[in-house]
């Protein structure tokens, strides 16, 4: 018997599944060749080549790769029932303590911290503590217990302190530009001055029945005065805004004449190349069709200013082969 | 005294039951903001503003849920008061000499010293982990809140923090563990 008919057979020789002149033949084979004799005992569990370590390695490399980070599910089943009952599963998590020593060591932080973390929900703020808290609650006690009557200039800040505060603000102009500057100039002239005789009134009215009911006047005053000078200057950047683009306008429509010229001149050269083209080469019957271009060209592009070739001109326009030749090879 | 009594002659008005409930719960109050906020001065200040609030909203107090809704007040007033130092990236960090100020309950100054130096190992270490990993940790293990409770305080799915307690509580062993290989490596080196 081969060393590679061994090899297959193995298997079946270890069920017990081979015919017995088969087995007869494989327990020669491994009488004789070492190497195979090696692999029937290792493959039949007599001999053990893995040390413990090497075992452990092998096994929580493999459990790694299939079910996942074996220490971590052992720790939290740790967490989730301490290994105190008979179960089949607080003794595999045991044996696993047993032969994991981090895991061990931070099962018994976790046994620590189960008594540590409680231990720390109060903390002693200080003798002074409870007095201060009584004086302050005395102090608002004095003021009314109802809500907070605060100054424009605490609302203000408060507004002003919210992170979310930059984003509001952005959103709000972006608004304000979109509806003054978007439609025509016209309108938007007409919509900035309602918006202005608008917002003034609706200023108004906000800042008296501010004035009446919360603060000081002199302060009202003077945010009254910083927002209309904020307001006049939005005014000022509107008019030159509105400067601009009259001017992008009408450059645009210079732009717009300037390149339907060309497109028209360059329509006319080419159709004045292709009557040329079609009188010359067309049979005589055919070349009535030809002056259709002619007629066809000024209603579709009024500026191509189209002027054929005479016919006696034909030949001169026609460049003759050698200059021809010439031309290309000296414009190369 | 019952909660429920307290907190019914506090909206009765009577300073001693107001006095009553703050040193009741005071200790619980300045923990939570120093665990937020790592810092005693401003821990001992926003439990202070955080008090004046309560009294200010005493009628809205009740006996069921008191301590998860003391919670969510101090909470919210921390992270107020972290997003106004545009600090909530660093929060939670705390100086060594302020956690060796942390009052012991251990008898003996050797045990006292010993429970120092754990508390002052468990605060380095949660300081090290994600700023949700902490506040589940606060919350549940710290402060004794339930799931549920949880996740409506840090508005989170309850899933969420089923899987994260577990595993909050795990690195906060394995940093431990770290930390102390580390000290007696350190400990070695110096000897």
């Amino acid at each position: 018997m081969k060393c590679s008919e061994f090899e297959e057979g193995l298997g079946g020789y270890l069920a017990g599944d081979l015919p017995r002149r088969k087995i007869r033949r494989a327990e020669a084979h491994a009488t004789r060749c070492p190497r195979c004799r090696r692999l029937m005992q290792i493959a039949s569990g007599e001999l053990d080549i893995l040390s413990p370590a090497m075992e452990e390695d092998l096994a929580r490399s493999i459990l790694d790769r299939t079910s996942g980070d074996l220490c971590f599910r052992a720790l939290e089943n740790w967490c989730e029932s301490a290994p105190g009952g008979d179960t089949p599963e607080n003794r595999e998590l045991r044996e696993h303590l047993a032969r994991c020593p981090e895991c061990a060591a931070t099962a018994g932080i976790l046994k620590e911290l189960e008594t540590a973390l409680p231990d720390l929900a109060e903390i002693d703020p200080g003798p002074s503590f409870t007095r201060n808290v009584l004086r302050a609650t005395s102090s608002a006690r004095g003021a009314g217990a109802g809500p907070e009557r605060k100054t424009v200039r605490e609302i203000w800040f408060g507004l002003v302190r919210r992170p979310r505060f930059e984003w509001e603000a952005a959103y709000v102009a972006a608004l304000l530009l979109v509806f003054v500057f978007g439609g025509s100039l016209d309108s938007a002239r007409g919509t900035w001055f309602r918006l202005e005789t608008a917002s003034t009134e609706r200023l108004h009215s906000v800042t008296d029945t501010v004035a009446a009911q919360w603060i000081d006047p002199l302060e009202l005053d003077r945010i009254t005065t910083g927002v209309i000078e904020r307001k006049e200057s939005i005014g000022r950047a509107a008019g030159d805004i509105k400067e601009h683009s009259s001017e992008l306008a009408g450059r645009a429509v210079r732009l717009e004449k300037s390149a339907g010229t060309a497109f028209q001149k360059t329509i006319g050269g080419m159709l004045r190349k292709l009557h040329s083209v079609f009188r010359r080469y067309l049979p005589e019957e055919k070349k009535g069709e030809a002056s259709q271009i002619r007629r066809v060209t000024p209603n579709l592009f009024p500026q191509a200013a189209f002027t054929p070739i005479e016919e006696n001109n034909y030949d001169s326009a026609q460049p003759v082969k050698g200059e021809h030749d010439e031309q290309s090879s000296r414009s190369l | 005294m019952d909660l429920s009594l307290i907190l019914q002659r506090c909206k009765a008005g009577e300073e001693a039951a107001w006095e009553a409930l703050v040193r009741r719960y005071q200790a619980r109050v300045y923990g939570i903001a120093f665990h937020y906020l790592g810092n005693t001065e401003d821990a001992r200040d926003l439990a202070q503003e955080v008090f004046v609030r309560i009294y200010r909203n005493l009628e809205m107090c009740e006996p069921d849920g008191f301590v998860p809704w003391l919670a969510k007040i101090t909470r919210n007033a921390c992270i107020d008061h972290l997003r106004r130092k545009k600090a909530r990236t660093t929060g939670f960090q705390i100086a060594l000499d302020e956690v060796a100020e942390l009052p012991s309950s251990a008898p003996g100054p050797e045990r006292e010293l010993e429970a120092k130096a754990k508390k002052q190992l468990v605060h380095r270490a949660l300081q090290s982990l994600t700023f949700l990993n902490r506040e589940i940790i606060l919350l549940k293990e710290i402060q004794g809140l339930k799931i549920g409770q949880i996740a409506r305080l840090l508005q989170v799915p309850l899933g969420t923090v089923k899987s994260r307690s577990n595993r909050a509580k795990i690195e906060l062993a394995r940093r431990i563990a770290a930390m102390r290989a580390d000290g007696e490596k350190t400990s070695e080196g110096l000897s």
